[in-house]
């Protein structure tokens, strides 16, 4: 094998121009495999970062309490028992938080907007004073302190929406909820800090202290609006929640038939049942960002409609080439079977070479991809197209690739290329030996 | 030997050449038919989704142009931007003037005022419908009707108390909930009725003031309008057309609903529910077997109540006994109503066409009848409350984008309704309310004294209402605010159909003779206004649908930029085809050298081919894309959601081939031929003809 290895190697090395081609076409693909790939999981990760911080956990046992006539509120009541099970049922998590939810009209001298409204502990919310980050001003000053949402009545708002409410920073805002009964509540709230954007999902979130939220629909102190669970691997989401579904059906609390939809589709569906009174609902971070993931299906189907449309037309190339390069070798492929190597060695050996060629060219590929990935991060180019930012779910361009994307693209790309080359190699190997050295040309 | 002696012989060579290295060439040949009929379809298929993107815009809402305030606060986003609101423009105080310079502007057809905003509407509020038919009873003195219309508004009243009682275990004591609740138990009690039937003035009176304000309007809908000029906009718009009731009168306020969120929101749940049941079997899916069906047919015995609710007392037992026989099962209302609604693949369609028939007249399949009155209440942008109740005269639908949400989002009213929600008077109007404003001021006060009782004494326990009295509003009118907040304004019966001439519009539609003059006619408009010093912007309809509009150009950027890479790498991988093909043949440059071809004749020789290559490459992959636009266009992209509905302007795509796509392919296939033959050819040209016979 060794000695294939190196005899492959010094063929390469001879092909030169040829060699060098193809190399460049292989890299191409590997780097715009790469690329294309980073970024569609640059998006998820976006939506799944901002979505299990800013609107939910990895779990969330939220519920419903539906009044007889029809409405139904998104709340849980004895919050501090529900809680109790589910730190007892789930003691692998890195922390549990309790949200309250609400709905509103976010209002300045200048505008108005709806919102959706999370009462939150910021003290508790671990994750979430993560990732929000506070803007920084024109004077380079941060815009306020996420901390000062500890205190009564304020909120942090985003960039987008301190701009189109006119606002900064001290300055008060009015929230204005519809209740049930049709007349609207409304409450005052300072703001405190001004984050950056993260994507056009932002817009739609305002965080404030829970008791604004409790003052605004006048819910009693032991109700929230969901207790949100944060797990140490998020893909374990799925198992936790059948593994508490089943500690409350064993507590005999009820609970409604398990949907993955968001909560808020569900009050609709909640308000036409029977049932009064508390039920839960439990969801995953997934359900509750199902009407975003059309995005990641879109850019992923592009990402495979041009990737197997590329990987096509280089396979054709490399066909080509191969053939003609074995063309031109038929005299020493048949002075080698004549001095006795076989027909398996000799497919070996041309296999060998392509899976070489691939191996290098991608690699320099997954190489030149990930510097470029990097450098892009880094710069944290600005996006400045609106509808870009909402698909791509942040305003600046991001890419995601790990060293196992790299390694898993390089061994695609390796793979294609052997596969391109088995016919060629297995033309070659067939070859009768005294045909092959009397060839001309 | 002539110039064109010698591009012929070169054209024969390069032909003879091209026959003869029959790999190489199949190869570089099919790569580039490839990409010519990549470019013919995607080029063309581009196209059509713009030119059915321009259709489903301006002819739905946008207009080729829009005009509002050169110093808007936001920008005009009439398919939405992304805030869930209404983009602050501020207002075009005299609409007469602006569409006065505008029809001096050439090709210019027509202005057509406009303004959006969203509103809540609160339906189902069943009390109130039966307390309705108590006084008419009482006034008629038909006793019948009054003990019939007596029994069913109890039936009610019981079962908001039960409600408000449950109510008291998530909200705070001191919620206004807990102190309405007082009252509905009050309206509840049997002590309550014997005394109504006593004194049913009295008790009717309690119950519309006490009682009927405490409902729980679970029924909320938030709506987005559209104000306009109801006449001229069915007129202009030709996609507009009314489906159900008539079209708003001249002169008339009123409301019409768009048919698919009349469809989507006001229907009754479980018949809406039915009815994408059935939508999901026309399209060949199965509820066994499709995900979304299975889902909402599991959902829909769950929502019985919805019908149960709204059943007055006297038919609940003749439907039971109705279902009985029909379902050949027994068991109580609940329990049959139930098993109606449990559906598979086999009964769906016969349960929802009994459901249609025996059960849909007891129930109100539509929460909001056309014929009746709606009250749609909006915030104006600084946050004041407005209400107004106006007729839903109908439905309308856009056609081809009836399934459309992007399209279908906007409902329709006057503009005279229009501007008192938003907020914006009239002068006459202005001084009108200032003159009504002593008259209706009592009234005021005993209402302001009704909420006071309602909401409950402890006013520091109590949440404020939204409505702040502050006497600013949009249209900056001090002192007026306050009237506004505590009352409707007064829904006379009609307006002068002159008031949608002048005043104030938000922005306005221009709709052009010849739309492929847009742009020149927008810098004419533009440059008008300028001169008559309006201070107006005028933007196309791309600027203004906001982010569809911007949807367009991401689609347009995305559709290029894969053409672009797919053209780059086929560069590459024809460029190595040549170089390899060149190699093979230096033994045969060699011996043309050597009988005296010239390196430029090398070079030149090696271009014919490519040239001769991509010319037959070319004419195949043209005419393969050329047939498969034909054939799309024959047959139709069929549209396969709401999105593609609005991309395609309508049920399918049907692309149409320019000669633009086909030269513009071609020229495009040459130009990278050529550019791939450039190395090679220079490769091929720089062999020396000694070594090059040596070499063979």
């Amino acid at each position: 094998m060794g000695i294939l290895l190196n005899i492959a190697w010094r063929n390469l090395i001879q092909g030169g121009r040829r060699t060098a081609l193809l190399s460049v076409a292989l890299t191409l693909l590997t780097a715009l495999a790469l690329l294309l790939g980073g970024l569609t999981r640059g998006v998820e990760q976006t939506i799944v970062r901002a979505a299990s911080t800013l609107m939910s956990g990895h779990v969330n046992v939220g519920g419903f309490y539906r009044l007889s006539g029809g409405g139904a509120l998104p709340l849980v009541t004895e919050v501090d028992q529900i809680r109790e099970i589910v730190e007892a049922e789930v003691p692998e998590a890195l922390y549990v938080i309790d949200r309250l939810r609400g709905f509103g009209r976010l209002i300045s001298a200048e505008s108005g907007f709806w919102v959706g409204v999370s009462g939150v502990d910021i003290e508790a919310e671990r994750g979430l004073r993560d990732v929000l980050e506070v803007a920084t001003g024109p004077d380079g000053q941060p815009r306020g302190r996420l901390a000062d949402l500890a205190k009564p009545d304020t909120a942090v708002i985003f960039e987008s929406q301190a701009e189109r409410l006119a606002v900064k920073v001290g300055e008060v805002i009015t929230l204005s909820s519809p209740t049930l009964k049709g007349v609207s509540n409304t409450v005052d709230l300072t703001v405190v800090a001004v984050c950056r954007d993260m994507g056009a999902l932002s817009n739609f979130n305002v965080f404030t202290p829970k008791a604004s939220v409790r003052a605004l629909y006048q819910i009693k102190d032991d109700t929230t609006g969901a207790i949100q669970i944060y797990l140490p691997d998020a893909d374990q989401a799925g198992a936790v929640l059948t593994r508490l579904r089943a500690a409350f059906e064993a507590r005999d609390i009820p609970q409604l038939e398990y949907s993955p939809r968001p909560f808020f589709t569900k009050l609709d569906t909640v308000s036409g049942m029977d049932f009064t009174g508390q039920r839960l609902d439990l969801s995953t971070w997934r359900d509750e960002i199902t009407f975003m993931m059309w995005i990641v299906t879109g850019l992923e189907t592009l990402r495979v409609l041009i990737l197997s449309v590329l990987a096509a037309i280089v396979i054709v190339g490399i066909l080509n080439t191969m053939l003609m390069a074995i063309r031109e070798r038929t005299r020493e492929v048949g002075t080698l079977r004549a001095i006795g190597m076989g027909r398996g060695r000799v497919l070996t050996m041309f296999l060998l070479e392509a899976c070489l060629l691939g191996a290098v060219a991608s690699g320099v590929g997954g190489l030149l991809a990930w510097a470029a990935a990097s450098a892009v991060n880094a710069a944290a180019v600005h996006i400045p197209v609106e509808a870009f930012q909402v698909v791509l779910m942040s305003d600046r361009l991001f890419f995601a690739i790990g060293p196992g994307d790299v390694l898993t693209t390089i061994l695609g790309v390796t793979g294609i290329t052997a596969l391109a080359a088995l016919h060629p190699a297995w033309r070659a190997a067939r070859m009768r030996p005294i045909t092959a050295i009397h060839h001309i040309g | 030997m002539t110039g064109l002696d010698r591009l012929l012989i070169l054209w024969r060579i390069g032909l003879g050449n091209v026959r003869r290295h029959r790999g190489k060439s199949l190869v570089v040949g099919f790569i580039l038919a490839f990409g010519t009929c990549l470019v013919v379809v995607g080029s063309a298929l581009v196209d059509a989704v713009d030119e059915g993107m321009r259709r489903s815009i301006t002819q739905s809402l946008t207009g080729h142009l829009q005009i509002h305030r050169a110093d808007a606060e936001d920008e005009l986003a009439l398919f939405g931007d992304t805030f869930a609101g209404v983009p602050n423009l501020g207002v075009m105080t005299d609409f007469a003037q602006v569409a006065e310079v505008a029809r001096r502007v050439p090709n210019v057809a027509d202005v057509v005022p406009m303004g959006t905003n969203v509103a809540m509407i609160y339906t189902g509020n069943a009390l109130d419908r039966r307390l309705e038919e108590l006084r008419a009873a009482l006034r008629d003195k038909d006793t019948a009707a009054q003990a019939r219309a007596a029994t069913r508004a109890r039936h009610i009243v019981e079962r908001m108390a039960g409600q408000m009682e449950e109510m008291t275990d998530v909200v705070a004591e001191d919620s206004n909930l807990v102190v309405g609740a007082a009252l509905i138990k009050e309206g509840a009690s049997d002590d309550f009725w014997r005394r109504f039937d006593a004194d049913p003035m009295a008790g009717l009176e309690f119950l519309e003031n006490k009682v009927a304000p405490q409902q729980t309007a679970q029924q909320m809908l938030g709506l987005r309008f559209l104000g306009t000029d109801p006449q001229k906009f069915a007129a202009r718009f030709d996609r507009f057309s009314v489906t159900r009731g008539e079209a708003i009168p001249p002169g008339a306020r009123g409301f019409l609903f768009n048919e698919g969120y009349y469809q989507r929101f006001v229907k009754h749940r479980v018949a809406r529910e039915l009815d994408r049941l059935i939508e999901g079997l026309d399209e060949g899916l199965s509820i066994a077997e499709d995900a979304t069906l299975k889902a909402k047919a599991a959902a829909l015995p769950t929502q019985y109540t919805r019908i149960l609710y709204q059943l007055d007392p006297e038919v609940t037992e003749p439907l039971a006994e109705q279902l009985r026989a029909y379902l050949g099962a027994e068991g109580d209302l609940p329990t049959l109503l139930q098993a109606l609604l449990t559906v598979d693949d086999d009964t769906a369609r016969a349960r929802s066409a009994w459901f249609y028939e025996h059960v849909a007249p007891h129930i109100e399949l539509y929460r909001v009848p056309v014929g009746s009155e709606v009250t749609l209440k909006t915030a104006t942008p600084n946050g004041y409350t407005r209400a107004r109740t106006v007729k839903v005269y109908g439905t309308f639908t856009l056609s081809g984008l009836e399934r459309s949400r992007i399209a279908g989002v906007y409902n329709l009213t006057d503009l005279v309704t229009f501007r008192e929600l938003f907020g914006m008077m009239t002068e006459e109007k202005r001084a009108e309310i200032e003159q009504m404003r002593a008259e209706i001021g009592v009234k005021d006060v005993t209402r302001d004294e009704a909420e006071e009782a309602l909401f409950g004494g402890d006013a520091a326990l109590v949440a404020a209402p939204s409505e702040r009295p502050t006497p600013e509003d949009a249209a900056g009118s001090p002192g007026l605010a306050e009237l506004e907040l505590n009352i409707e304004l007064p829904d006379d019966a009609g307006y002068d159909p002159e008031e949608l001439t002048r005043g104030p519009t938000p922005h306005a539609a221009v709709l052009l003779d010849d739309p492929d003059q847009q742009l020149q006619t927008a810098l004419a408009l533009q440059a008008a206004f300028d001169e008559a010093g309006l201070g107006l912007k005028v933007v196309g309809w791309q600027e203004a649908a906001g982010l569809m509009g911007q949807a367009v150009r991401v689609i347009r950027v995305v559709l290029y930029a894969t053409v672009f890479i797919l053209l780059l790498v086929a560069l590459v991988i024809i460029n190595n085809s040549m170089v390899m093909a060149t190699m093979e043949r230096i033994h045969e440059i060699g011996t043309m050298r050597a009988i005296g071809a010239q390196r430029r004749f090398i070079t030149r020789l090696f271009l014919v081919e490519s040239f001769a290559l991509a010319a037959i490459a070319g004419i195949i992959g043209a005419g393969l894309g050329a047939g498969i636009i034909g054939w799309l266009s024959s047959v139709g992209i069929p549209s396969t959601s709401p999105f593609t509905d609005l991309l395609y302007s309508g049920p399918a795509l049907h692309p149409t081939l320019a000669p633009g796509h086909v030269i513009g392919a071609l020229a495009l296939v040459f130009f990278f031929a050529l550019l791939s033959t450039v190395y090679p050819a220079r490769v091929a040209a720089r062999i020396p003809p000694v070594q090059a016979m040596a070499e063979g």
